[in-house]
């Protein structure tokens, strides 16, 4: 199945970066849509559900907890699996993210196949 | 813990930080430490602060063929068809990055909150109690300066 797949960062730099380890990953995808913020990505998703979003977590406007109580309270979007992407690898910010209903948390820097792992065991193995 | 002790482990974490993401992120080889950075190039700084369980800020300053190359690498693409934005683009997000590789790593059970990195060009602003660590790398060399204070 195809992957239709939303990276959230503030960076350009990063969505860019984020979006061709994806592309080399190996995974099959059908499109990459990216947003700048929390706020930018739930009109997108709205507009155009994905199979998962990949989120920074500090963003001007809405940054990614906000971005995940947001989803979390709305019936057709809450089902998206969202892995954040973070410099922050504390264990105080890991639990509270994953907390909040995030499926996975990977630590900037990264090795392509962490990504990779994170992203099969976000979606599950129908997906992969 | 000494100043000393708690000086030569922020060392041992900037380098770490440094190496794997360079590594890792940009496909960037790290050579090794250097005393200085060799005169002569144009070069290119970010800087940004924390707050939380420590307070500080954190400088990065790339010599200028070192950054374009990095930021070729992290962005798929060839040296020349990247511009000075997206370069110091690339520099904050790597700025960012160390930083924050070094807060998780120096207090794992900790909280800090890291503004957004600025593009400075002013490399002799960094204060003078920042541990400071200079790097060889496959072309070109980094300078990196943090100054921590616990909170």
């Amino acid at each position: 199945m195809s992957l239709r797949i939303m990276i959230v960062d503030d960076s350009p730099a990063m969505r860019a970066f984020i979006g061709r380890i994806i592309q080399l990953s190996g995974l099959d995808v059908e499109s990459c849509v990216q947003a700048a913020n929390g706020r930018e990505a739930l009109g997108l998703l709205r507009e155009d559900i994905v199979d998962i979003v990949l989120s920074d977590i500090n963003m001007p406007v809405m940054d990614g907890e906000q971005l995940l109580r947001e989803l979390s309270q709305d019936d057709r979007l809450g089902k998206v699996p969202v892995v954040i992407v973070s410099t922050d690898s504390t264990d105080v910010r890991r639990k509270r993210m994953l907390g909040l209903g995030a499926r996975g948390y990977v630590r900037k820097p990264f090795a392509p196949e962490t990504l990779r792992n994170e992203l099969e065991m976000a979606l599950g193995e129908t997906h992969v | 813990m000494s100043d000393v002790a708690a000086c030569a482990g922020l060392e041992a974490m900037l380098e770490a930080a440094t190496c794997d993401t360079l590594e890792t992120m940009c496909f960037f080889g790290v050579m090794g430490p250097l005393e200085q950075m060799p005169a002569g190039e144009g070069r290119i700084s970010a800087r940004l602060t924390f707050h939380g369980d420590a307070n500080g800020a954190f400088h990065a300053t790339l010599d200028l063929s070192a950054a374009s190359a990095i930021a070729a690498n992290f962005l798929g693409e060839d040296v020349e068809d990247v511009s000075r934005l997206r370069i110091e683009a690339v520099v904050c997000e790597l700025s960012n990055m160390i930083c924050g590789y070094v807060l998780s790593n120096y207090k794992p059970h900790g909280h800090f909150e890291l503004s957004s990195p600025e593009i400075t060009g002013e490399e002799d602003s960094q204060p003078d109690q920042a541990v400071r660590r200079v790097f060889e790398l496959e072309s070109g060399s980094i300078m990196l300066a943090m100054d921590l204070r616990p909170s």
